[in-house]
């Protein structure tokens, strides 16, 4: 008599298997061959532990499909994870369909510190996509940029090199929702954000009042941590 | 080359993600893994 465990096991590796199998013909035209991994545990931890393991560059997760309002962006894995992970992490809303990247915005706090590694991650990335990123910086007030601000907006500019879309400064009181609001209107085709800003991810993720923005957003959002860098 | 991790709880929209990763993958021919977790039910 097969354990729990082992009919559990059996249905998650056919499970797996059957979705690579869909897609087999799609991964030989891309010249791509998935490697399937299947594990008893708890996702996070052990996403977090292959994430480690096999150096991963880029984690992807997609939306467990509940009501857009309940679970705007998660599965079986929890915010924890995208609060803890130290891997760069890809959100994908549920209507998502990958197109090839040509414009990213890149939304940064001018206010903190510059993140070299941020940098040379998108401006490697963006570069074999041939694609461009716009940085955007949010505030709350309507004055000028201060000279620490000004100073790293162009550092950004210089940074992304060939790949640079610009910088751009709008003015919005709650930043989260004026971030969804911009990707609503001008629609890239990702949305990058890096903060080490206590429950910035938190909220951009549970965004309250822009809740239903960000369940409209077809856009994929790039986290990446300031933890790993 | 890059590495990529593909999550998937096997729902529609855990799949959705690992066809876009695929794609991202193949655009940045990448390698890719694609995990799938299971857990004995409580």
């Amino acid at each position: 008599m097969h354990s729990l465990n082992t009919v559990l096991e059996e249905d998650a590796k056919a499970g797996l298997a059957e979705l690579l199998s869909k897609l087999s013909k799609r991964s030989q035209e891309l010249d791509i061959t998935p490697e399937s991994i299947v594990r008893y545990g708890d996702a996070d931890t052990v996403i977090q532990e292959i994430c480690r393991r096999q150096t991963v560059d880029l984690l992807i997760l997609g939306n467990k499909g509940k009501s857009a309002l309940d679970t705007l962006f998660f599965g079986s894995v929890s915010q924890a994870l995208v609060q803890n992970i130290e891997t760069p992490t890809l959100l994908i809303p549920p209507k998502a369909v990958f197109t090839g990247w040509k414009k990213m915005v890149y939304a940064v706090h001018l206010q903190e510190l510059r993140q070299e590694g941020h940098l040379r991650y998108l401006q490697a990335l963006l570069a074999q996509l041939g694609a461009r990123a716009e940085t955007l910086h949010i505030v709350d007030l309507e004055q000028p940029l201060h000279t620490a601000e000004q100073e790293h907006h162009d550092w950004l500019i210089a940074g992304l090199g060939a790949q640079s879309a610009g910088g751009r400064l709008i003015y919005g009181e709650d930043i989260v929702e004026t971030l969804y609001r911009y990707a609503l209107s001008y629609q890239p085709d990702v949305l990058a954000v890096a903060s080490h800003r206590y429950n910035f991810f938190e909220r951009l993720l549970v965004p309250g009042i822009s809740k239903q923005l960000a369940g409209k957003s077809t856009v994929p959002l790039l986290m990446l941590p300031f933890q790993g860098f | 080359m890059l590495t990529i991790l593909a999550a998937t709880d096997l729902s529609n929209h855990g799949n959705a993600a690992v066809r876009y990763a695929l794609e991202l993958a193949g655009a940045l021919q990448a390698r890719l893994f694609v995990v799938h977790t299971y857990r004995t039910q409580s």
